[in-house]
């Protein structure tokens, strides 16, 4: 936060004077390294360029308020509700799942992709930036929601673990972000990406339910949103699963988004 | 008589109005994966219900064919194909060239509605004629009833074939509001889904509203709730038929007069 990262790099190595300018008069070895640094960019600029990507888009901050204000007010009209209310949280999971796809398929049909990947052509630092960026909006995202649970419930129910609840919300809600960054890189169309997004996080879970056969409870088990039931002890949303199983679910959901997005991305032309 | 030549008649607009359907690849896709869904969800519900010897009459056969989740995926299907039927138009501008050459938009609507209703009970009437055999094989052995020539089957069979029609005409209403395609299909799942269910579950404490829903009303026509001690309340069968016509009704008036009041 000192100093514009672009300009302290610029005169870093050549002692004053932008790099750029010097080039054609020297053409000794240091100034050219010099110069190929200054032209790479670090993945200390990849995550700012993905940050400004997705909040100059005008509907992202209020979206998210949006579902926030819906999930808290619901969580508030709820006469019945103890913890967690299953069924509510399935808006912060698709809210996220929408931001994580449209970070890559808003890329997509607008073509800014390419000029992306005409300055990056290392595609995969490129998904890990927007993954991060994405998962960590997310994240935050989804602890204020479950913070704002919290608040409402502490008032009803005590001696409620509240850590790994919250933990298990912001890990989620990245989960689906990061599920969302997948589908759409995978799908390249924001309506059907969306329609992907709602069957996968919001459909299966109320399909297959862990109360079933052997067959669907295997499935549902497997589903980030019982995992996360699992964890916050969510009315009719529990896995029937051990904890440590619920925390590796989402660990695998997150991991396998990812490798599908730098697969995806890095096999396909754009 | 001299104009006649000039304007489209509604013969025409309808022609008009199916090769527009015809020419998405989605329309094919979608009669396959509603077919492949709710033959499969058939076979695997049916397969997977242990009756013991002398139940049956504790269990209703019709929740096996007419799986209320999976008819859901079927409407959603529908409702967001009826959506960006619409909001598709505006997305790719097809709908200026579409007003120019027909400036009087009810029209355009309304035969787009057509096709799309029609097209959408043919599909229902697939899925619904595919599904009650496949639940019977799946089920043979342990509960009977499910033939087509029982009246139970055949006024299930009718609700079944119209809820995608219904569906569609109600996405239809959400694609020329929303009118951006990714949020009509969010919109459409959540208008059929997760809405009635956050409505049912206790939150807001409306779940009169959630009766109302097409859904639910489909669940009423059809006898498609599974019997228990504590069945969700449902509306009776003459007022979920009204309610059953007014939705499809409703939503394409407000279609049209949305379209009608904006700028396209």
């Amino acid at each position: 936060m000192t100093a514009d990262p672009v300009a302290r790099r610029d005169t870093d190595a050549a002692g004053e004077g932008p790099a750029l300018s010097r080039a054609p008069s020297t053409a000794t070895a240091p100034i050219q390294r010099q110069v190929f640094t200054r032209g790479r960019a670090r993945f200390g600029d990849l995550l700012p360029a993905e940050w400004i990507k997705l909040w100059s888009l005008r509907s992202t901050a209020p979206a998210l308020i949006g579902v926030v204000a819906l999930s808290l007010y619901l969580a508030h009209a709820d006469p019945v509700r103890a913890t967690f209310d299953g069924t509510v949280w399935l808006l912060p999971m698709l809210g996220a799942g929408a931001l994580g796809a449209q970070s890559i398929v808003g890329e997509h049909a607008s073509g800014l992709i390419r000029t992306t990947l005409v300055a990056v052509p290392d595609r995969g630092r490129v998904v890990l930036a927007k993954a991060a960026v994405v998962a960590a909006v997310a994240a935050v995202f989804g602890l204020v929601i479950a913070c704002g649970d919290l608040a409402v419930v502490s008032s009803r129910a005590t001696g409620f673990a509240a850590v790994p609840s919250l933990a298990a919300s912001a890990v989620l809600t990245l989960a689906c972000a990061l599920v969302g960054l997948a589908l759409g890189t995978l799908i390249r169309n924001l309506a059907a990406t969306s329609f992907g997004i709602c069957v996968v996080l919001g459909f299966l879970p109320l399909f297959l339910k862990p109360d079933q056969n052997r067959w669907a409870t295997d499935v549902a088990n497997a589903l980030p949103y019982y995992a996360w039931g699992r964890l916050t002890g969510a009315g009719h949303a529990s896995a029937t699963t051990t904890a440590s199983v619920a925390w590796g679910t989402l660990a695998a959901w997150m991991a396998a988004s990812i490798v599908l997005t730098l697969t995806t991305l890095n096999r396909r032309d754009v | 008589m001299t104009t006649s030549a000039d304007r489209a008649r509604f013969a025409d607009l309808l022609a008009a109005e199916w090769i527009k359907i015809r020419s998405l690849r989605s329309f094919y896709g979608l009669f396959a994966l509603g077919l492949t869904i709710a033959v499969a969800s058939a076979w695997f519900e049916g397969r997977h219900v242990r009756v013991a010897p002398g139940a049956a009459s504790f269990f209703n056969p019709l929740i096996y064919p007419f799986n209320d989740l999976t008819w859901t995926f079927l409407a959603v299907l529908a409702a967001s194909f009826g959506a960006l039927s619409v909001a598709g138009e505006y997305s790719s501008g097809l709908v200026r060239a579409t007003f120019t050459a027909v400036p009087s938009r009810h029209r355009v609507i309304a035969a787009r509605a057509l096709i799309l209703a029609a097209s959408m009970a043919i599909f229902g009437l697939v899925d619904a004629v595919a599904s009650v055999p496949t639940a019977g094989v799946a089920l043979s052995g342990q509960l009977t009833g499910l033939s087509l020539t029982n009246p139970g089957v055949q006024r299930a069979v009718l609700a079944s074939t119209l809820l995608l029609p219904v569906a569609a005409l109600v996405g239809m209403s959400i694609g020329a509001v929303v009118r951006h395609p990714a949020a009509a299909v969010t919109t459409a799942w959540a208008a059929l889904l997760f809405l009635p269910d956050i409505l049912a579950s206790g939150t807001l404490n409306l779940a009169t509203l959630a009766e109302g829903a097409p859904l639910s009303v489909w669940t009423a026509i059809a006898d498609t709730q599974a019997h228990s001690q504590h069945p969700a309340p449902l509306l009776s069968t003459p007022v979920a038929w009204i309610l059953y016509a007014a939705w499809p009704l409703a939503t394409l008036a407000a279609t049209i007069v949305v379209v009608g009041r904006r700028d396209a």
